[in-house]
């Protein structure tokens, strides 16, 4: 019999220099899961804790394309000349590019890069599964309904709803809930 | 009001000026365009907790602080506790010693795990590029599978699938090694007395 499933996946393992990280959705928070293939260490973000989400540009997706798109200039630059001046393109020089030309799509198809950060009392941590704008928003927009939700007794009530001379309730200086910016990401070159 | 004074990519001030809206800011030391998307808890009143002196003799006091009055009761212990002592822990009222003790069956109070399925895997398939070493990581990979199975695996992926994997591999270079050596003993000329 299967068990019941505590986490669902929100984003595909994403590696680093010796771990990979995964973002997971639990009941009331969400896990970060950082694994070295041997062990696994688990970082909870309470909804009711989540100050801000913080999504900044990151130039990795340009460096990327350009090193890529160089690669595969000077490698087709290779392919013409030995088409020219040589007895046709040897089945060696299709050996880089075939991966080359693979990375440069890939990185293409995903789109632009970003960096993520969320935000608590304590502390602002960076979530390197979201590393992609695409992927940003779709994460966004399951998270942050539940986390407006965990939130809800946050938000004051209408200024008609007050009862006159009532205390206000706490956190009564909160601004209306948050949405997601629609220009969040926009202008990617492949989204 | 800004929500952080420092850019999250490169680390410096962000100056006043730099925020376009309440939402977005531009960082000019590394040409940045950040976007926050605050929620209600950044502008919640933080209340600060004070514990109660106990001033009676009667009054209950906290099972840690002696002079502290009690305002709660630990929902793990049920000892008494002082505002101090009572934390929120998972939708819980704990005390110290619960939290630093909580059982690790549950998913939400694990901090790490060992995964016994990942080590085994791994030690069965990457000494296959330098065969010779497969005698020893083959028994090595099957004794980690089995000593791992019941071990509590990863909390987000709960199959066995590569405990399996691993003894299979493990088996097969085991068989391959029986199937070698045997080869071998019988090509040698039997030595005759």
């Amino acid at each position: 019999m299967a068990r019941p499933r505590f986490y669902r996946r929100l984003t595909r393992s994403r590696s680093g220099v010796g771990t990979y990280s995964s973002l997971w959705l639990g009941p009331d928070h969400l896990l970060l899961v950082t694994s070295t293939g041997f062990s696994e260490s688990y970082q909870r973000y309470y909804f009711r804790d989540v100050q801000a989400l913080v999504v900044s540009d990151s130039n990795r997706f340009v460096v990327l394309l350009a090193v890529t798109g160089v690669a595969l200039f000077f490698l087709g630059i290779s392919a013409l000349m030995a088409v020219l001046f040589g007895n046709g393109v040897s089945p060696w020089i299709m050996l880089p590019t075939i991966p080359t030309f693979i990375v440069f799509l890939w990185n293409l198809i995903l789109g632009r890069t970003c960096k993520v950060h969320i935000v608590t009392g304590v502390q602002t941590v960076p979530l390197p599964p979201l590393s992609r704008f695409r992927r940003t928003r779709r994460v966004f927009a399951k998270i942050v309904p539940l986390i407006e939700a965990a939130q809800a007794s946050l938000v004051p009530p209408p200024i008609g709803d007050t009862p006159t001379g009532a205390p206000p309730a706490a956190g009564a200086n909160v601004a209306a809930a948050p949405e997601i910016s629609p220009e969040l990401g926009s202008g990617a070159a492949a989204s | 009001m800004p929500l952080a004074s420092n850019c999250p990519s490169c680390h410096r001030t962000l100056p006043r000026d730099s925020w376009l809206n309440e939402r977005q800011v531009h960082c000019r030391n590394c040409d940045a365009d950040i976007e926050f998307v605050p929620f209600p808890a950044l502008h919640a009143n933080r209340s600060v907790v004070r514990s109660e002196a106990a001033t009676l003799g009667e009054d209950a006091t906290c099972f840690f602080h002696a002079t502290n009055r009690a305002a709660a009761v630990c929902n793990g212990c049920g000892r008494l506790l002082c505002s101090v002592c009572a934390v929120d822990f998972a939708g819980q009222c704990l005390c110290p010693t619960c939290i630093a003790n909580r059982p690790t069956s549950r998913p939400d109070n694990v901090s790490s795990r060992m995964l016994w399925d990942g080590a085994a895997l791994m030690i069965a398939t990457l000494p296959i590029i330098v065969w010779p070493f497969t005698i020893v990581t083959a028994p090595t990979a099957i004794g980690l599978a089995i000593y791992g199975w019941n071990k509590p695996c990863s909390l987000v992926r709960g199959s066995r699938v590569r405990l399996v994997l691993a003894m299979i591999l493990g088996a097969a270079q085991l068989v391959g090694w029986v199937a070698f050596l045997t080869t071998v003993l019988r090509a040698t000329p039997a030595v005759r007395h």
